[in-house]
């Protein structure tokens, strides 16, 4: 698997999508934070923009960039014939499978590196700071985000690559975070409403608190609502279920 | 006789739809294997099978004498290289980088090779261009020579001269025999274009509906196309006499049909079938093409 991963990743150094997202990565960022700065001036806000507002900046849109481009750099494994050739010379389904999620996470992890990395050089650079956030939450928070995109990044990958031979499963991965968003405003809604108490009771409310502890498209809505080992959990959680899901599909299908 | 790939009734059905039919078929190592069959006959739907892309419904096959169902099929899969339908390329890639790629997913330990396989296939001075801005032709050839990394023992093409130019089809035909004589490689060319496969093949299967109809040498084949007299006459028996008598080689199509297989002397002939009392209707020089042999092959199982 290693061999089939080391092409792979060398393959996405150079690819057309992974470079797209390197980019917005970079300058998506900065971009908000030059939009803060303008917004701060024209409502003549006498707050500085502090880190506090900057550390979600690339988070919040971060399960469309990522299900956008996975679907562009895996797909492009079928549509090129890569994933044909990789087993017509004897790379097992489960090597190639298991190469295409980790090169995944690992662009994921790298986008979310180079994002937080603009972050923190805006907030040290030029703004006073964090206002209520200790080193070590910062810390948790973007390890934890990172962890979330891995895993959003796997299961984009595993729904190409089970249903790659369908135009559709180009749409699915978008088309799930876009749902996933509206789902997981809902659920925040309902759970933490602005005004006054959470009025959600029984298996109802069990159902929105497993979705926001457990589904990571949640994580990426608001900074750190649970621990770190919760979080840890759903992210472990939905890894698991797409490399379990996505390798039976695969070993089974024909690819055409 | 060794046989490289062989399969054992092997079915794939889609629904209702019986894409490959209780197919038997035997490769021999070292053959250029023409396998002849017209669109949706189930040559793609084989190779797919033999790649490891597809899996059958009922039967088996064996690849280098291990069966499919053997772990140790994906070991045997390094030893082949495939352009099944499409090149598989990295279009974003130059032909260098994607035979790198190639080397890299092989695991093989050093590039080494990779300037003599660009220079076999006509690819050394592609520089930076990328394969994606490469012609029909040089993709084709950027293709064989991704298979032929880690110098496999057999190649599978699939309908290789498609959409070539002259000059490419020439290119593609020529880099065939080369490797086949010189490396020894053994050649699975699925093709619906008969004249071609012709000038490349030393044994052919022929494939109509998911079953392989006919399998026989080059030599084989063309003794069945090769040119005869036929002649029309009213007792095929006297004319077996006749022929016997005279050392010639001849086949009776029918009761009054047969073919002759010599120069002969027409007036030499007409005496000697009217001293024997059988009457000649008819003398035309025949050749049966590949395509019509292919057809009457078809035609046979059409009426079985």
């Amino acid at each position: 698997m290693l061999r089939i991963m080391y092409s792979d990743l060398r393959r996405a150094m150079i690819d057309r999508s992974v470079k797209t997202g390197v980019l917005i990565s970079l300058v998506y960022p900065i971009l908000l934070y030059v939009t803060y700065l303008v917004i701060f001036k024209i409502a003549e806000f006498d707050t500085p923009v502090y880190g506090d507002e900057l550390i979600s900046l690339y988070v919040g849109i971060s399960a469309f960039i990522l299900s956008a481009i996975i679907t562009g750099f895996v797909s492009r494994e079928y549509t090129d014939g890569i994933i044909r050739n990789k087993i017509a010379t004897g790379a097992t389904r489960t090597a190639v499978f298991s190469s295409a999620a980790a090169t995944s996470a690992v662009v994921a992890a790298v986008l979310s590196a180079i994002s937080s990395a603009v972050i923190m050089i805006l907030t040290f650079v030029f703004t006073p700071g964090f206002q209520n956030y200790s080193t070590r939450e910062i810390g948790d928070y973007l390890l934890i985000m990172t962890l979330a995109e891995m895993s959003i990044a796997v299961f984009a990958a595993m729904l190409v690559m089970a249903f790659g031979n369908f135009k559709i499963a180009l749409a699915l991965p978008l088309g799930i975070a876009f749902l996933m968003k509206v789902l997981c405003g809902i659920v925040a809604d309902k759970l933490y409403p602005q005004d006054g108490p959470c009025l959600l009771t029984g298996t109802r409310l069990q159902v929105y608190s497993f979705i926001d502890k457990y589904i990571p498209y949640s994580y990426v809505e608001r900074p750190m609502p649970y621990g770190f080992f919760t979080l840890f959990m759903g992210v472990m959680g939905l890894t698991v279920i797409s490399m379990v899901v996505g390798l039976l599909i695969f070993n089974k299908k024909d690819i055409v | 006789m060794e046989y490289i790939f062989k399969t054992n009734n092997l079915e794939k059905k889609y629904g209702n739809f019986i894409a490959l039919n209780g197919l038997n078929m035997a490769v021999p190592k070292g053959a250029i294997y023409g396998f002849v069959g017209k669109n949706g006959a189930g040559k793609t739907t084989l190779i797919r099978h033999l790649c490891g892309l597809q899996h059958q419904t009922s039967g088996s096959f064996e690849l280098m004498g291990v069966k499919d169902d053997d772990k140790a099929i994906s070991k045997s899969r390094r030893r082949i290289g495939a352009v099944v339908e499409a090149p598989a390329l990295y279009k974003d890639m130059t032909a260098r980088d994607n035979l790198k790629q190639q080397y890299l997913t092989l695991g093989l330990p050093t590039f080494d090779g990779i300037d003599e396989l660009l220079e076999l296939v006509g690819l050394a001075d592609t520089g930076k261009k990328k394969a994606g801005k490469f012609s029909l032709g040089m993709r084709q050839r950027l293709g064989i020579a991704i298979a032929l990394c880690g110098n496999p023992d057999l190649l599978i093409l699939d309908e290789p001269t498609n959409g070539l130019d002259p000059q490419g089809i020439i290119e593609i035909r020529e880099l065939i025999i080369k490797l086949n004589k010189e490396k020894g490689i053994t050649f699975i060319i699925s093709s619906h274009i008969l004249d071609e496969l012709s000038r490349v093949a030393t044994y052919y299967g022929f494939i109509d509906k998911g079953r392989i109809v006919k399998e026989m040498s080059a030599e084989e084949l063309e003794k069945e196309c090769r040119k005869s007299i036929r002649m029309k006459v009213s007792d095929t028996k006297v004319l077996s006499r006749v022929m016997d008598e005279l050392g010639i080689e001849y086949s009776i199509i029918d009761d009054n049909t047969a073919d002759i297989f010599s120069e002969v002397t027409f007036s030499k002939i007409a005496k000697d079938f009217e001293d024997a009392g059988c009457t000649i209707f008819t003398m035309d020089e025949h050749e049966e093409s590949l395509e019509a042999f292919y057809l009457s092959l078809l035609g046979g199982i059409q009426n079985a």
